[in-house]
């Protein structure tokens, strides 16, 4: 047998490891932990004479290709060091691959020890005393990021509140656009939008339960940058109460663990300013739709070829996303069920 | 014609095997798929109890609304009108549109 693309690529990790961490530094215990066909996410030790590095790898293996929306590995890299620096609780970046390397574009970071399973972090007694603290704690640290000097961080895809609203629209006729309720939350949408559009800022775009790591004592890190994007700020604040991030846990609208007020008290003791109520409304409704969408996307991209069990499973989800509309914007009473 | 066990037994029996057999071999992300595949066995189970008898719901309530009757293929264009037509005093007339438990009707 050849060297397989698995074979080559573990050579070339051996080979990129032993640039960075010495000749006598070695893979270990590498595993693969998710991701799908154009990004992968790989668990390995280092182990030298010094001792043991836990790391974790993230790379697009395709190289240059990615996602729409996608920041790109590099900039990923850059912005985690740049919340790193604001004291945003975030792993380390260290080592981001150079073409030369064989290893597509992506990066090495340390490897944060606990739990990124919405279902364990919601549920299980080890993270009870995490859950009261932790809204507050993913407020402060959305704040923390919306710190980062936006000059500093280069090249970055702008979002307006006008942009996400045609952006959505367009995805929505893209997909074949026939759903009622979809078409009546964009009308709520477009008659209740901010009447100013924010400065720019740098937003995580994708910070939730499932993309943090928690530990008994509460939130250590926040992952999973590949939207970063400069945008209105309360977006984050939004997209963590989404319906779908509570994970079943509807009562606790921040993530399935607190309350908005909790988030937005957090928010504030970094910022010093309160939060626009009518705004966090605003991005949660245009977060719970968008999500929606994202689930329809992968209902098209599995009927189109893309046989994944999780894609199907997703894209399914699409008419849960029109309930939850339901039960925000057409509640008894203008009071929301969710 | 043999219908026996019923479409909702095989479907068990899948995920029993899924769960109890192939569940426990795995990790990862083999397994976290698993648990997925469990999971779309469980909506094509409630789809098969609530799904014609949603459709049906959702004709009726349509006939009625609109007075004339519909094919199941202009509904959705038909139900999207409604959508975007709809004041806050019709929004119950959105509520009716979705079926219990969220299963898609179009």
């Amino acid at each position: 047998m050849g060297a397989g693309p698995a074979q080559t690529f573990e050579t070339a990790l051996g080979a990129c490891i032993a640039r960075r961490f010495g000749p006598d530094a070695k893979v270990a215990r590498l595993e693969r932990l998710s991701g799908g066909a154009s990004q992968e996410l790989w668990a390995f030790d280092v182990e030298s004479p010094e001792g043991t590095r836990e790391l974790i790898l993230r790379r697009n293996p395709g190289g240059t290709v990615k996602r729409e929306n996608a920041a790109g590995m590099e900039t990923e890299a850059r912005l985690i060091e740049l919340a790193r620096a604001t004291g945003t609780p975030v792993p380390e970046v260290v080592h981001v691959f150079s073409p030369e390397e064989g290893l597509g574009s992506g990066f090495l970071m340390t490897r944060i020890p606990g739990e990124t399973l919405a279902r364990r972090i919601l549920r299980d007694d080890l993270y009870a005393r995490a859950r009261p603290v932790l809204a507050h704690q993913m407020g402060a640290a959305a704040a923390l990021i919306h710190r980062i000097d936006p000059a500093k961080a280069g090249p970055l895809r702008v979002s307006t509140v006008e942009s996400s609203l045609d952006g959505a629209y367009a995805l929505y006729k893209a997909n074949g656009g026939r759903r009622p309720v979809i078409e009546w939350a964009f009308r709520w949408l477009r008659e209740n939008r901010p009447a100013t559009e924010a400065t720019p800022t740098v937003v995580h775009g994708d910070m939730r339960t499932g993309n943090i790591i928690v530990g008994p004592e509460g939130l250590r890190a926040v992952l999973d940058w590949e939207v970063v994007h400069l945008g209105d700020p309360i977006y984050d604040l939004g997209w963590i109460c989404t319906p779908s991030w509570r994970f079943g846990e509807i009562d606790k609208p921040a993530g399935g663990f607190g309350s908005r007020e909790d988030l937005w008290a957090g928010y504030e003791s970094v910022t010093g300013v309160p939060v626009d109520r009518q705004r966090a409304r605003f991005w949660e409704v245009m977060s719970t739709l968008r999500w929606g969408l994202s689930c329809a996307m992968m209902a098209r991209e599995f009927q189109a070829g893309e046989r994944s069990v999780e894609k199907a499973a997703i894209g399914r989800r699409a008419s849960e996303v029109e309930v939850d509309l339901l039960a925000m914007l057409a509640a008894p009473g203008g009071q929301p069920l969710v | 014609m043999y219908d026996q066990p019923t479409a909702r037994e095989l479907i068990d029996a899948v995920q029993g095997f899924l769960r109890d057999e192939v569940s426990p071999t795995l990790s990862g992300r083999l397994a976290f798929h698993a648990r997925v595949a469990v999971n779309v066995l469980e909506t094509v189970k409630r789809e098969l109890e609530l799904g014609p008898g949603a459709v049906a719901g959702e004709g009726a309530r349509l006939a009625a609304l609109l007075g004339r009757e519909f094919q199941a293929g202009e509904r959705s264009v038909e139900k999207a009108a409604i959508g975007r037509r709809a004041s806050e005093v019709e929004v119950d007339l959105l509520a009716m549109l979705v079926a219990p438990g969220g299963q898609p009707l179009v």
